[in-house]
């Protein structure tokens, strides 16, 4: 069996199988020899070529989060046969959300023309005021939002014109 | 949490209050009782008096103690409180609004002798406030004359900047705490922030439990804390507490409060930033160092007991340092993140302390400040103490979340830290670049995959029906014992 993580922008293949010596592993062109000792809610102990590791971890969906040697890591696994899906093409002229929070106020209007860097609207979220800059120069072809609103990561909050850089 | 465990120790009987985004949070699974008071939006419960009110009048409570958040400062809700006829845990109304005041505080230290930085507190409309910078100078500080804790605090580094630090620090203090007024003071970029603790009960006595360390800062709010201070020796600390002590006299200071001191330490200079009329976030690494339980000597003092110990009786034992573990992405300016954490695994060991609120499975919303839980260690010394902290930060996962874990042990690990030279800049100097490392072990995919895999089937028998691999599914739910 294949399985596809995404950790950033990588994407990296694990295959395991399954035969009479156990389970192996194939990774980076190289094989792994696999035993499980124990597996708990949120733990995992397991044999690496012999070699005992410990291994917390946490799945919602298709996101794996791991805790291994002292670090954390958070992979994406993917769909099926294709790459991990990600999201893209609108970079530069779609302005989204980082994260949930309210519009506290709302500086450029439908048609007004802005420099690269020019703030376009302040949010608020815990505690901090996020502002929104323009990637590029360009119109302003929407404006998604209200002040007052509250808002969800990744919702729309302004389109400039023109196409994605 | 922490409040309710000493509380409890006490033999009170506890009743926590929350919103409707903590319902089920650990805090209202461990008090005795736990009242919702209102919606998520603080305006609509945590901060909203009455409610707070109505849900102690509701449990028959005897006393409010405020936590160090929200409503911890705020003189109205202390009066508020002392007017229904409820013991409040902290410090009398007269004090908090006499060190509420920015502006009032600066004029009351400048009269007591204690030192402070030049500034300008006055009439705050843009004009006067671009003259005064004039005569101050650049680089200064914009700060709200309402509050502290860093809350809409503006660096201006010449002219050009003043008005949108000046509008940006009012929509900031307007909203924080509802008053919009602004005062200047000269900015050190190469000052440490050192703070006093004191303690002070209803007979008139007062001490100060040594310094603490609290430069590691992002966007002006501290990370990591330490006691004692590297850059304090013993003349210095005992300048610094008789200047906290006349603080604390100034306003007849009752109950737990901190003094905070900007410190150049190259020529022993310090000068009165605020005084924080409350328990602190950092309060954990006065109490390893001292042996002392702030929060049982905050309802002791409220209960009207006297201090039983002197000055001379408090000791300094070894070196502690704390670190706060924030939902926050430090590679992207600190950005803070939400969502729901997973599963929360929390250092454990001899002189280390798990000061947490949040527990496996919950959600981490945007509507409050985004800490996880704070890790303290204690050892013999603080090479010591550092190096049990690296252990603890590595030990600790809070996954689901990115965290600025790894971001605190690259401060730790930094020479500037182990000399004790990190200033209250060096973070937005030094680290602006910082990403974590971007490798990933042959370890972590083979796990992963391996938890793709069916487990075997001795383990699959028992507790059928029940997803057990799901975090949701955790019978146990959280560990009391660790969140303390």
């Amino acid at each position: 069996m294949k399985y596809t993580y995404r950790q950033g922008d990588r994407d990296h293949e694990v295959e395991l199988l399954t035969g009479d010596g156990g389970l192996r592993a194939l990774l980076n062109g190289a094989a792994f020899e696999l035993l499980e000792l124990d597996r708990e809610q949120g733990e995992l102990h397991f044999e690496v070529n012999g070699e005992v590791q410990h291994v917390d971890w946490a799945k919602a969906g298709r996101d794996v989060w791991l805790h291994v040697n002292g670090r954390s890591y958070h992979l994406e696994k993917s769909a099926g046969g294709g790459g991990a899906a990600g999201r893209s093409g609108f970079g530069e002229r779609v302005l989204r959300t980082p994260m949930p929070g309210q519009v506290r106020e709302v500086l450029v209007k439908t048609g007004q023309t802005v420099e690269a860097g020019d703030v376009l609207l302040l949010l608020e979220a815990m505690k901090m005021e996020i502002r929104i800059q323009a990637p590029r120069a360009g119109a302003v072809a929407q404006v998604a939002v209200a002040a007052g609103e509250s808002v969800e990561k990744d919702q729309i909050l302004v389109e400039l014109d023109g196409e994605d850089a | 949490m922490r409040i309710i465990r000493t509380a409890r120790a006490l033999g009170l009987h506890t009743v926590a209050v929350y919103s409707e985004a903590d319902a089920g949070a650990p805090h209202t699974l461990v008090a005795d009782e736990a009242l919702p008071i209102g919606p998520a939006e603080a305006s609509q419960s945590y901060l909203n008096s009455e409610r707070i009110l109505a849900a102690a009048k509701s449990s028959g409570a005897k006393a409010v103690h405020p936590g160090y958040g929200f409503l911890a400062e705020n003189a109205d809700f202390a009066e508020a409180v002392l007017d229904a006829g409820l013991v409040w845990v902290g410090p009398l109304p007269e004090a908090m609004r006499a060190m509420g005041d920015k502006a009032g505080a600066r004029a009351l230290m400048l009269e007591a002798g204690v030192p402070v930085l030049p500034g300008y507190q006055g009439k705050d409309d843009a004009a006067s406030l671009k003259k005064a910078a004039k005569e101050i100078g650049y680089p200064l500080l914009v700060k709200a004359a309402a509050g502290g804790g860093g809350v809409g605090m503006q660096v201006v580094e010449a002219d050009g900047g003043l008005d949108e630090a000046i509008a940006a620090a009012r929509r900031a203090a307007q909203s924080a705490f509802g008053d919009g007024r602004l005062l200047l003071e000269t900015y050190l970029p190469r000052a440490h922030h050192v703070e006093i603790q004191v303690l002070g009960d209803t007979q008139g006595n007062l001490v100060h439990l040594f310094e603490r360390e609290c430069s590691t800062q992002r966007r002006h709010q501290k990370i990591i804390e330490e006691a004692l201070s590297p850059n304090v020796d013993e003349d210095l600390r005992a300048r610094m507490g008789a200047a906290a002590l006349k603080v604390a006299a100034a306003v007849d200071y009752t109950n737990a409060g901190t003094v905070e001191f900007l410190l150049e330490p190259a020529s022993g200079e310090f000068y009165f930033l605020e005084m924080n009329t409350r328990l602190q976030v950092e309060h954990p690494v006065t109490e390893f160092i001292t042996g002392l339980d702030l929060v049982q000597w905050q309802l002791r003092i409220a209960a009207g007991e006297a201090l039983d110990f002197t000055q001379e009786d408090v000791q300094a034992r070894g070196h502690a340092i704390e670190c706060r573990v924030y939902a926050e992405d430090p590679a992207s300016g600190f950005l803070p993140q939400a969502g729901r954490l997973q599963r929360v695994v929390e250092p454990e060991g001899l002189g280390v302390r798990v000061d947490s609120g949040v527990a496996d499975g919950q959600l981490i919303s945007a509507h409050y400040d985004p800490l996880l839980a704070k890790l303290i260690v204690h050892a013999d010394d603080r090479a010591g103490a550092i190096a049990k902290m690296q252990h603890a930060l590595r030990e600790a996962a809070f996954l689901g979340l990115t965290t600025n874990i790894e971001f605190m042990g690259a401060v730790l690990a930094h020479e500037a830290f182990e000399q004790g030279r990190v200033d209250t800049n060096f973070v937005a100097r030094e680290l602006a670049d910082w990403q974590p490392p971007g490798d990933l072990p042959d370890v972590v995919l083979l796990a992963a995959a391996l938890l793709e895999s069916q487990p075997s089937l001795l383990d699959a028998e028992d507790e059928p029906g029940l997803d057990r691999y799901s975090p949701w599914a955790r019978a146990d739910g959280f560990r009391m014992g660790a969140g303390q």
